[in-house]
């Protein structure tokens, strides 16, 4: 993760026409390789923040910058040449006939040359690990591997960004460990900034490096997820909870008395604090 | 990580569709490999063409039936199951027959026999009934043309097909989108119709009527919502009102040669009526 800034958002208000209050005071910052998570409940606003960010909705008051530039003056072309949304639910978003189809539109839309179009296309299949269903009728996948095309129809354009919305939801278990560990390993080893709602808590402390958690269209907690998840009175005021391990460890610690040092999030963490105790 | 996907046909869930279903009837048998499937779209669009043509405009049994009878080995030789083609005939034969039984009692002059129903009598004409053959007969081999280069033609090949053809691409995009959105829509249905079912939305007649006009309603909303979500996927994605297709590679000699030689014998047997 790097110093440099490419998002900055400070979003004021934004009111849906019927008058429904989406976002209000919403303030964060998005890095340069940045791994960062959108936490919260049902209705908190975390798609609409997504929507404002990808310059879906434009229509706020307040102030994003992308890379140091208004978004509210940028033509969408040049939003969506550096930034990519992934939609929740994927038969939102693939519309061709196959696999290869669909991947392939962006990139031809971006005028690529015809090597290169196939050349992204077949990276990008690699990258998420769909090799070899290039020619698949996309509905032939199941929902975990349609969800991977969606992102690798943004990967394919070349973008740097993307902003998911909800991408372990309708997965298995392990599913969603399949999915956060590709998502990691495009952003560790690929350098692509991503940006996820999710309200996956358990999910969250293994793989994100920062973590905003929003309630009532309001950021009211940003840090990396042991600053975040401190208390569980506190995630339970904004409807979520801490991850089951740590809210184990967080009750022995104050309801039995067990003087554990800190809160651990993961398994490994907890696991290595109770060999401490019992040893 | 890698690998552990199933090959198998799944829905929009995750879950494997029941073999036999409907559903994998449709998935099942649609754009499989086979050695027609390599030869160039365009290629078979023309020939096709040239078929049909030769079938709608042939005065006489011969011709149709024997371009339907190569159009089912072929697809017979696509290992595409008896059944399945019988599925994929059943409805133009259907509208043949009934098409063979309405000319044969109620058109033509030369009546060939005659019986009596409630008092009423009914004959059959000989030249109806060789009016209703003809159109059968078309009916049949035109049908045998299209389900041979459906079942052996990427869609995406085909529509690439028609767009080299200078089809309106208004319409391939219409046609690519209703070929995507179908089967989404179709699951939605399910999921719906499942619900109603489960809390006796079909328990009579009436209750079932109202049911399925709330389905249909509930479809509409449904594509609705869907093409708002996938016209912003799709500008977010470049999309200015033209959905491009990679350039088609040249014309193979083998493939052309060919072509014109199934044209040209088929064309020898047409000038045979």
């Amino acid at each position: 993760m790097e110093n440099t800034v490419r998002f900055s958002v400070k979003v004021d208000a934004f009111n849906y026409p019927d008058g429904t209050k989406a976002l209000a005071e919403t303030n964060l910052q998005i890095r340069k390789g940045e791994f960062a998570g959108i936490l919260g409940s049902n209705g908190s606003g975390k798609t609409t923040l997504l929507k404002v960010m990808d310059g879906l909705l434009k229509n706020f008051e307040g102030r994003i910058l992308l890379d140091g530039l208004d978004i509210k003056k940028l033509s969408p072309k040049e939003i969506y040449k550096k930034v990519g949304l992934v939609f929740q639910n994927p038969d939102d978003q693939l519309f061709a006939a196959t696999v290869f189809d669909d991947v392939a539109f962006g990139p031809m839309n971006m005028g690529f040359p015809e090597e290169e179009v196939t050349a992204n296309v077949k990276q990008a299949l690699k990258d998420v690990e769909m090799e070899g269903y290039d020619r698949k009728s996309i509905h032939h996948l199941s929902f975990g591997q349609k969800k991977r095309v969606c992102i690798a129809g943004l990967l394919a354009m070349g973008h740097q960004i993307l902003l998911l919305d909800e991408p372990t939801a309708g997965l298995d278990p392990m599913g969603e460990y399949r999915m956060m560990n590709l998502l990691m390993a495009l952003n560790k080893e690929k350098k692509v900034t991503i940006v996820m709602a999710t309200h996956s808590v358990d999910l969250v402390p293994l793989f994100l490096d920062t973590l905003h958690i929003l309630s009532k269209g309001r950021v009211i907690r940003s840090g990396t997820p042991e600053e975040v998840f401190t208390a569980p009175e506190e995630m339970t005021h904004v409807k979520l909870r801490l991850p089951q391990i740590a809210e184990l460890i967080y009750r022995l610690k104050h309801e039995d008395q067990v003087p554990f040092e800190k809160i651990p999030l993961t398994i490994g963490e907890a696991r290595r604090e109770i060999l401490r105790r019992v040893r | 990580m890698k690998g552990s996907f199933r090959g198998d046909v799944v829905s929009r869930n995750g879950q494997a569709v029941t073999k036999g279903s409907w559903m994998h009837f449709l998935f099942e048998y649609l754009n499989k490999d086979h050695f027609l499937s390599d030869i160039d779209a365009r290629v078979k669009i023309l020939v096709a063409s040239a078929l049909l043509v030769m079938v709608l405009s042939y005065r006489g049994f011969l011709f149709p039936l024997v371009t339907s009878l190569l159009c089912v080995f072929f697809c017979i030789k696509t290992k595409i199951p008896l059944r399945v083609l019988f599925l994929r005939f059943s409805e133009p034969l259907f509208i043949a027959s009934m098409v063979l039984i309405l000319k044969l009692f109620f058109s033509g002059e030369d009546a060939f026999f005659s019986f009596h129903i409630l008092g009423v009598k009914v004959s059959g004409y000989r030249d109806g009934l060789m009016e209703g053959l003809f159109i059968a007969c078309r009916i049949l081999g035109a049908v045998s043309i299209v389900a041979l280069i459906g079942c052996s033609t990427p869609f995406t090949e085909f529509m690439a097909g028609l767009s080299w053809l200078r089809v309106p691409k208004g319409f391939i995009e219409i046609l690519m989108f209703a070929y995507r959105f179908l089967f989404v829509l179709l699951e939605d249905a399910t999921v719906i119709y499942n619900a109603q079912k489960n809390r006796l939305g079909y328990s009579t007649v009436r209750r079932g009527m109202g049911s399925f006009g709330i389905l249909a309603g509930s479809l509409v909303l449904k594509a609705l919502e869907h093409s708002h979500h996938v016209t912003t996927a799709m500008i977010q994605r470049g999309y200015e009102g033209d959905i491009p297709f990679l350039k088609h590679k040249p014309f193979k000699r083998s493939e052309v040669v060919v072509s014109v030689l199934i044209i040209a014998a088929m064309g020898w047997v047409w000038k045979t009526q």
